[in-house]
């Protein structure tokens, strides 16, 4: 039981980080970038490259590898700007990038899983029946940290409320002297940024080959949905719940396929329940 | 006395040619001629490779004019298709081997299949519309692939189905050389069922529907049938595009139809521009085509996300658009020349 939570929680949080990505570039312009985690991966195997290979020091590769996955993400929503009224049109363009960014990987960094050493391999807290290593506490602490910023941060920075009245109505806050436009760059960049913490802090618990990110894909999008694509604490509940179940599941049974059977199921009953959590935004 | 000359009566020549019964055999006769000459050519003139590339092509027309069917004239976006296209590939592998059927009847019986399977994600597509539909789609073609292809009873395990079995109508499926005439042949037909489609009431209904479902509806258009028969339509083709991919490669295993190349079907619908299916077919020859004849190595998995890409940023109208502008363009010369030359 204790692994299966302690393995949950960490699994979890990674899928809450992965989908704030969405929620925030949804809340602000209504519009889903389906190459979320390909910018997350390129951004994983910077870092992979830099730490694993060049040997560098964690933190700045970690560092690099964020800011690759920021730019990346701004030079997408650069690209597709002209199209981010239609949210359809935005959906496969960011589908077409993120199998550009996929074949630029297979192309650089080849199909065979790399294999990335866990950060602080001597650290393990056990409390109660529970035990993480130093990877997982980073997982989660950064979740915390992310959650907690990103409340403050919208609650009480200038741009946070600039960030928030453009979500409410992008006109009114061009009436109020808000550029829109640098708004929603800077939503893509931070974005992309926490894709590519999320790669970098998942890289040690998985094989890294070109599509480990798409693994994720699903069941961040499914937190980022039951949340209503709108509260990030409600995401990271989402997420953290999702986690949890699908460590039962992998306990009790080994079918193959069963948690995205299980999340499917769950996207479809939440927009057949909820229809109003999407497509209705600007009601 | 004045004779005035008898009255003639005026023949309105139009009225009379519009009112004459068309034959039904009359339009025909061009596109059967030219399907003629096309097998006889893919019959004689295809070298090994090139007849490979023919019948792959063969199968991405038959996916991508349901799919064309589905997105630009019912309005429902679904981004998993290779999971019907996979699911269909399966069905008929397993009617051809467990049942032991003639090939072509499993080919048809695994579109069927397929078109069953679409019943799932048309259903609960009668509620969710739009963008939600495409991230729904997405979501049950991963499911598909992680679960559904990973059962023994449908997809045999580890090493996947061999269809030992190749006599395709007296033509070798497993020989691209041969099963090119038959594979183009369904082609064709898929094209020409989805052409009718699209030219009678119900392609209009569904036009309406995709424009606007609540005015469609008050004229007396049953929406729901409409949405359900535009996704069991695209299911049906999907399947046969799977099953033909199956037949010509002897068996069927899950690495066949990865649920990220979803994305080439998309690609060749957008590029190929809503209207007719004249521009999704030459999109999906070319996105087919392009890379075997250049012969680009590893760029070749690029091509369609690019195509997909640079069709939604610059080209939104697709090659039917980019047609039609070229016809008003010569219009407009010809008039020019026409004003000069008087």
């Amino acid at each position: 039981m204790g692994s299966v939570i302690s393995n949950g929680l960490t699994n979890g949080s990674i899928y809450a980080i992965v989908a704030f990505g969405f929620v925030l570039i949804y809340r602000n312009s209504g519009v889903m970038n389906f190459a979320h985690p390909q910018i997350g991966m390129i951004g994983a195997f910077l870092f992979f490259s830099l730490w694993v290979e060049q040997s560098w020091p964690y933190l700045l590769a970690a560092a690099c590898g964020v800011g690759l996955s920021a730019l990346v993400a701004l030079a997408s929503r650069q690209l597709l700007a002209p199209q981010e009224g239609n949210p359809l049109n935005m959906l496969l363009g960011t589908l077409g990038i993120g199998g550009v960014l996929t074949w630029y990987a297979l192309d650089t960094w080849d199909a065979n899983p790399q294999f990335v050493p866990r950060v602080a391999p001597g650290v393990t807290v056990e409390f109660w029946d529970l035990r993480f290593t130093g990877a997982a506490l980073l997982v989660i602490g950064a979740l915390v940290v992310v959650t907690v910023g990103a409340g403050l941060f919208y609650r009480y920075a200038k741009t946070g409320l600039a960030l928030r009245s453009v979500a409410n109505d992008p006109l009114a806050a061009t009436y109020m002297g808000i550029n829109v436009e640098r708004m929603s760059s800077i939503t893509w960049a931070a974005s992309g940024a926490l894709a590519g913490l999320a790669g970098v802090l998942v890289s040690p618990f998985i094989n890294m080959d070109p599509f480990f990110m798409s693994l994720l894909f699903l069941r961040a999008l499914t937190a980022a949905l039951l949340a209503g694509m709108r509260s990030l604490p409600l995401t990271a509940l989402a997420g953290i719940c999702i986690g949890l179940v699908e460590a039962q599941l992998i306990r009790e049974t080994n079918t193959p396929g069963l948690t995205e059977l299980m999340l499917v199921i769950v996207i479809i009953a939440a927009l057949l329940l909820r229809p109003q959590s999407l497509g209705r935004r600007t009601a | 006395m004045s004779i005035t000359p008898p009255v003639t009566e005026e023949v309105d020549h139009e009225a009379s040619v519009a009112a004459m019964p068309t034959s039904w055999w009359r339009p025909l006769i061009k596109p059967l001629i030219l399907s003629a000459m096309l097998l006889w050519w893919a019959a004689n003139m295809f070298g090994e490779d090139h007849a490979a590339t023919a019948v792959d092509a063969a199968a991405v027309i038959c996916t991508v004019c349901g799919l064309h069917l589905l997105i630009q004239w019912s309005g429902q976006v679904s981004l998993g298709h290779m999971a019907i296209v996979g699911i269909g590939g399966f069905a008929t592998a397993n009617l051809a081997v467990e049942q032991e059927l003639p090939l072509p009847l499993a080919l048809l019986l695994g579109g069927f299949c397929a078109m069953l399977a679409t019943v799932a994600i048309g259903l609960p597509a009668l509620r969710i519309r739009g963008f939600a539909l495409a991230i729904t789609t997405l979501a049950a073609a991963t499911a598909v692939s992680a679960y559904l292809f990973r059962q023994d009873w449908l997809a045999g395990g580890s090493l996947g189905i061999l269809v030992s079995n190749s006599n395709f109508f007296g033509f070798d499926s497993q020989e691209p050389t041969s099963f090119v005439v038959p594979a183009l042949v369904v082609a064709l037909i898929v094209m020409f069922i989805t052409m009718k489609i699209g030219h009678s009431g119900v392609g209009n209904a569904l036009r309406m529907v995709a424009n606007d479902d609540e005015v469609a509806g008050s004229y007396g258009i049953n929406v729901g049938t409409h949405k359900l028969a535009a996704f069991l339509f695209s299911g049906f083709v999907a399947g046969i595009g799977g099953g033909l991919m199956v037949l010509d490669l002897g068996r069927a295993t899950p690495e066949m139809f990865p649920a990220s190349e979803s994305i080439v079907f998309v690609a060749a619908v957008l590029m190929g521009g809503a209207g007719s299916i004249r521009g999704p077919v030459i999109a999906a020859i070319a996105l087919v085509a392009v890379p075997e004849f250049l012969d680009i190595g590893h760029y070749e998995e690029l091509v369609g996300a690019l195509g997909l890409l640079l069709a939604v940023r610059f080209v939104p109208e697709g090659i039917n658009g980019q047609h039609e502008h070229m016809v008003e363009r010569v219009a407009s010369v010809k008039a020019k020349l026409r004003g000069a030359s008087s």
